[in-house]
């Protein structure tokens, strides 16, 4: 690497920004691109981990906001995600292994945008927004679906660096995140659901979210089945309709490719299934 | 390009010079000849590196060494430098949790690590706890076994439980 | 038979839960393996190896590495200093790559980082050639040949007469009387295919060594990471052009092996003195995970083909089987290994006629070699399948069609080998399904099947059995030299290596018992080949089955000159001295046990007063068994001396609607003669359990073209301690002639009906065949389509 800052403030941290930046949020993905191969040499690295600012969470009524540099770890021992987004609770929880959790962070998963992100499907579920700040301190928002263009691939911009996430409060919701790993630690999502409802007196549904990963190249949130349901009751015919057409409808997106062999019917098992208990 | 890395090792503070680019694994081994720490995988997932940054777990494969800089960092010999064993690595010993022993120091940190932060860990708790440090001798029985041991205060110097 | 007991009394330090004696600096970290070496003026060696397979080398431009500061030496295969093949089939460097793990050149670099830059700044220009890796495709008439000395197929079976891609050496036929006619005579014969892919030892401790030039007498000395410390002597001394004399290896801390760290550990030594010669430097070597899987041997696959035959009363009449593995480019181990499937191809079961061909195929993959169990996971999973689907079409359960076919004493196995032995099979099957709760468990799983639609439970046991050491494969023989010192400590050393195991421990015990002294007065000196002679390899379950014989051989010998020493000095005869706990003592005839009497001396003070009177403390002895009598062209005679039996009972739980395999419960019973170390033999049941399960549901190396797709620890899918089933585990002990102290064979039986159990239980639970590993989530799904 031609540079190496490690700033304690974002203030400072703004002067470092340049064209070749990377920047170091846990460093557990990037020391692994390293090994690969990736070179460093001519970039310059900006370490985010020293910058206590930037790190923790803050919650003001209904808003949640995740600073860039939370780790995983911290994120599931936060009392108001605890609370409040329970599914994000679980999707940091099923990140990797006690020592990844403990150095991975929130802004570097979403800032990487592998489409097996653990976390994402979560945040996706809770309306999440990334914060962005520019070297100049403007600050803008931009939700994640617009913000994750593809695999490996965001909007941010060369002068900007990911501030903090944030979600809004599912509290009232009844939410599910469910994983499915070749093994029950260290996994990467094969698939991953996050899933939250919210109904009315009368038992039809008030508001529905679904989220599904690693199925495309960038986590999908199934906003037309959502509105669909609203105001519905989730009976079974409903529920093997919906599973049906999610499926279906990530089929068209992907192709049949050969993941699709195994994933279109699971993803079909798995929204049926999970609706149900959220029926329950 | 070197840059010079101040930060607390086993309790010592510690000025060495490094690469930009040096992994925290290295600068240990290498540069500083504590060798407990092993290599298994370099890319963080058998946890044989493991080693206890500001109290929390860490692989120090995938731990860049310049943003250690006043860190407190503790590695497998922290455990036994004034020449007593810690119960935990009492307890390996007793239950037979090792075999090749190339991952039980990460082993002997992570077990400590969980107890610490969960004096209480049930057996699910302490696989949880473990998960991120693979063994391929042991199939992990002995291991846990070891923890529960240590959990349930087998090992108090004092012979006096704590509950 | 017995269950093991904790209190048997019938010897002091035999079958109790000594402490591992390599324990403490392992808790301590500092424990030394061959990568914690380091030494002045040290260079870093490392390989170039081309992406894709096979190819012929065309040029290699090293300008661009060799301008790079740092870069000490570059050893391409067209240089003349270039040492090419091995003794041993492998390359050390090669212009004609065949696989992944091919070196095309060799560098020696001041730091691993200057190494890792002039590794990608060589620019290597070839020819990439037709390929081959399948064993269907490397069997085709068309197909390229890939070794000169492959052979093609006539009538089916492999012959010199034709050019192919057959590993001839590996070729093993077992024919026992007449299956046509055998076939005649059944009521039921079904006929079955199996299947099982490329699997890696994946020890935690990747390959490396350390090659110097011992400055006191100038030996060439490599410390390294060798699971077979003579065996890589070879490798030294060839590379070298050392004579062996001069040709020194020492064994480090070795972070496990199961079979791996055999011949990849061979050629990155021979690598490594190469570069030593070029040089005149120590050179350290070592491989990455990526390189370590790309490198090492791997888990054969095997493609099985089986017909069986049964009357309708379940009595199995005939077996007839083709069992084909992919060797890979190169092989050095499948001729050995053939020989162990060939012998087991028909199960634990008295079949009175038998016909199995077993041989390997070359094709352009990763080498298969030896891994835990040596070809038993694989032949196991396919026979005891067989066995389920055979009782499946008999209407018969599965346990009574194992009980009406098990070998007893008096059976003859498929090599009509008499068993003249003890046979305690039935015994423990009894034991098992009663500790399982078998069929309790079976009917209440079959209801919640009915019921369930999302998860499905199935249980299922495995009855198997394992020939011990090496048998007719080669010759068991091996040394051990013991020397008693003035203080009353002792140094144990023998060409048998600890690999993790707990061989130091076993050893320190056997020879422990005879000369009635306690663990903690022995020193067990690692396998330093300038001290001891070569004892073959640690292979074949056979370090204390079979390679302790000469240990207790030379603890025995001590023991009894120590006695003479006794017996003169309180004026008696041998028979009347015993010796415990360091102690030396006249045995009271009225008081057999009671050893606290006047007439005794303390083993230190013996062995003082022989040091200082010129007597005789040490004691070299070797141990060779009686040879095997087995006809290689039939098949047929005597396979081994003693065999382990073995009973596993698996439980699954399976989600269909996203095809994973949990496993609930692992009951294992293992036949252990006699236990020497309880806790040790544990420790290796649990081991292989968990390895068992990561054969049966996630392992599996991916390959494209030959290329290892899954080439690191994130991808190539280990158990963790959140995915261990319960285990319940039961030793038993039995009665051998063989064996030191009775001991049997523990470490590759732990493992090697668990793939198997579990895959019966998924069978069980999916009312499916399944026919392939691992039963991953991808083919779990297709068998419920």
């Amino acid at each position: 690497m031609l540079n190496y800052f490690r700033p304690k403030t974002i203030n400072e941290c703004l002067d470092y920004i340049c064209d070749d930046r990377v920047y170091i949020a846990g460093g557990t993905d990037l020391l692994v691109e390293m090994k690969n191969g990736h070179d460093l040499s001519k970039n310059t690295v900006i370490d985010l981990t020293h910058i206590p600012e930037l790190s923790g969470v803050k919650r003001e009524n209904d808003e949640i906001e995740i600073m860039a540099c939370t780790t995983h770890d911290n994120v599931v021992l936060n009392k108001d995600i605890n609370q409040c987004l329970r599914a994000l609770s679980s999707a940091c929880r099923s990140v990797g292994s006690p020592q990844i959790r403990n150095m991975g962070t929130i802004g570097g998963s979403v800032g990487t945008a592998s489409p097996a992100s653990d976390p994402m499907p979560a945040l996706m579920l809770a309306d999440g927004r990334v914060v962005l700040i520019n070297k100049k301190g403007e600050t803008r928002e931009e939700g994640l679906e617009d913000f994750i263009v593809k695999p490996g691939v965001t909007t941010l911009k060369n002068d900007e660096m990911i501030l903090s996430i944030k979600v809004k409060s599912l509290k009232e919701y009844k939410q599910s995140f469910f994983k499915i790993g070749r093994r029950k630690a260290l996994a990467i999502a094969r698939l991953n659901f996050a899933m939250a409802i919210l109904k009315n007196d009368d038992e039809t549904i008030k508001d529905i979210k679904i989220v599904i990963g690693a199925a495309l190249p960038v986590t999908k949130r199934f906003y037309d089945i959502e509105k669909m349901l609203v105001g519905k009751k989730l009976t079974e015919d409903l529920i093997e309709q919906v599973s049906k057409e999610i499926s279906e409808q990530v089929l068209a997106i992907a192709g049949p490719r050969k993941s699709s062999e195994y994933k279109i019917p699971v993803i079909k098992n798995v929204v049926n299934s999970m609706l149900k208990e959220m029926e329950v | 390009m070197k840059i010079q890395l101040n930060t607390t090792i086993n309790d010592l503070l510690v000025s060495v010079e490094i690469e930009q680019d040096a992994r925290l694994l290295d600068v240990l081994r290498d540069n500083l000849g504590l060798l407990g720490t092993k290599e298994g995988c370099g890319v963080g997932e058998c946890g044989a590196c493991t080693v206890i940054i500001n109290g929390k777990t860490a692989n120090s494969c995938i731990t860049l060494a310049a943003s250690m800089e006043d860190c407190d960092i503790k590695t497998i010999e922290y455990l036994s430098k004034d020449g007593e064993l810690h119960p935990m690595q009492e307890s390996f010993i007793d239950n037979s949790a090792l075999q090749c022993g190339f991952c039980t120091p990460g082993f002997v940190l992570s077990g400590i690590s969980l107890l610490e932060r969960n004096p209480k860990a049930t057996t699910e708790e302490i696989k949880e706890g473990l998960s991120g440090n693979i063994c391929r001798c042991t199939g992990y029985e002995q291991i846990i076994k070891a923890v529960e041991d240590v959990r349930d205060k087998k090992y108090n110097k004092d012979g006096a439980s704590n509950e | 038979m017995s269950l093991f007991e904790h209190n048997n009394n019938k010897y002091k330090v035999i079958g109790k839960d000594i402490k591992r004696i390599d324990a403490l600096e392992k808790v301590k970290g500092t424990a030394l393996y061959a990568a914690d070496l380091y030494m002045d003026g040290m260079l870093y060696g490392g390989n170039v190896r081309i992406k894709e397979y096979p190819a012929k080398v065309t040029k290699i431009d090293t300008s661009l590495a060799k301008a790079i500061p740092g870069v000490v030496e570059i050893i391409t295969c067209f240089d003349s200093r270039a040492k090419k093949h091995s003794w041993a089939d492998y390359c050390y460097m090669t212009d004609e790559v065949k696989f992944c793990g091919d070196v095309v050149a060799i560098i020696a670099a001041e730091s691993k980082k200057v190494l890792d830059q002039a590794i990608k700044s060589i620019k290597v220009e070839y020819e990439l050639q037709k390929g081959v890796y399948t064993v269907e495709d490397a069997l085709k008439e068309d197909a390229p040949i890939i070794r000169e000395k492959g052979v093609g197929l006539v009538d089916g079976l492999p012959s010199r007469e034709k050019k192919g891609n057959i590993f001839i050496d590996s070729y093993y036929p077992v024919r026992k009387g007449d299956v046509v006619e055998g076939f005649k005579n059944c009521d039921v014969i079904i006929e079955r295919e199996y299947n099982v892919p490329f699997i890696d030892q994946a020890y935690i401790e990747t390959e490396a060594c350390l090659v110097y030039c011992d400055p006191k007498d100038g030996s060439i000395t490599g410390e390294s990471s060798a699971q077979n410390p003579f065996f890589t002597r070879r490798y030294l001394a060839e590379a070298s052009g050392n004579t062996m004399s001069e040709s020194r290896l020492i064994q480090r801390t070795l972070g496990g092996s199961f079979g791996g760290k055999e011949e990849g550990v061979g050629v990155q030594i021979g690598r490594a003195a190469i570069l030593h010669k070029a040089t005149g430097r120590p050179i350290k070597m070592v491989n990455s995970r990526e390189e370590s899987l790309m490198d090492s041997s791997k888990r054969h696959p095997f493609n099985f083909k089986y017909k069986i035959g049964a009357t309708k009363e379940g009595k199995v009449l005939a077996l007839e089987a083709t069992l084909i593995d992919n060797c890979g480019a190169y092989n050095n181990q499948t001729q050995f290994m053939n020989w162990r499937s060939s012998v087991h191809s028909a199960g634990v079961y008295e079949i009175p006629n038998v016909k199995t061909d077993t041989f390997g195929v070359f094709t352009n993959n990763v080498h298969g070699g030896a891994m835990r169990g040596y070809s038993s996971p694989q032949v196991i999973f396919a026979q005891e399948q067989l066995m389920n689907e055979l009782a499946k079409e008999l209407g018969m359960d599965n346990v009574e069609l194992r009980r009406k076919n098990i070998i007893r004493q008096n059976s003859r196995t498929a090599t009509n080998q008499l068993i003249t032995e003890e046979v305690i099979l039935e015994e423990m099957m009894d034991e098992l399904l009663n500790r399982s709760n078998y069929y309790n468990k079976k009917n209440e799983y079959e209801e919640f099947n009915k019921n369930s639609k999302s998860f499905k439970k199935g249980i299922s046991l495995v009855t198997c059995f394992r020939g011990a050491g090496l048998g007719a494969e080669g010759i068991d023989a091996n040394g051990a030299f013991v020397q008693a010192t003035e203080d009353g400590s002792v140094i144990i050393s023998t060409g048998l290596a600890e690999n993790g195991q707990g061989l130091q421990t076993a050893f320190a015990q056997i020879a422990a018992e005879p000369l009635g002294i306690t663990i903690d007065k022995i020193h067990f000196h690692s396998v330093d080949t300038h001290a001891i002679a070569d004892s073959g390899m640690t292979v074949a379950s056979r370090g204390t089955t079979m390679g302790a014989q000469s240990m207790k051989k030379a603890a025995e010998r001590l023991a009894l000159i120590i006695k003479e020493h006794v017996a003169k000095k309180f004026c008696t005869t041998v028979d009347k001295i015993d010796c415990k706990d360091n102690y030396y003592y006249v045995v009271d005839e009225n008081f057999p046990s009671n050893y606290s009497n006047e007439k005794k001396v303390a083993f230190k003070d013996i062995c003082n007063e022989r040091m200082w009177g010129g007597e005789q403390l040490a004691v070299y002895e070797w141990f060779k068994p009686e040879l095997n009598d087995y006809n290689h062209h039939t098949g047929q005679g005597k396979a081994f001396p003693t065999y382990t039996y073995n009973v596993c009972i698996a439980e699954v739980e399976v989600d269909i609607n996203i095809g994973s395999v949990n496993v609930t419960k692992v009951t294992s019973g293992l036949d252990c003669g006699t236990v020497i170390n309880p806790n040790t033999v544990r420790g290796q049941m649990f081991g292989g359990i968990v390895m068992g399960l990561g054969y049966a549901i996630t392992e599996e190396i991916e390959l494209n073209k030959g290329r290892i797709l899954n080439d690191n620890f994130d991808s190539y899918i280990l158990p963790t301690s959140m995915d261990i089933p319960e285990m319940d585990l039961v030793l038993f002990e039995s009665i051998t002639k063989e064996g030191t102290f009775g001991a049997k064979s523990v470490g590759e039986p732990s493992t090697e009906a668990v793939g198997a159990a579990i895959a019966g239980a998924v069978s069980h639970a999916l009312n499916k065949n399944v026919d392939h590993l691992p039963c991953s989530l991808e083919s779990i799904l297709k068998y419920m389509d």
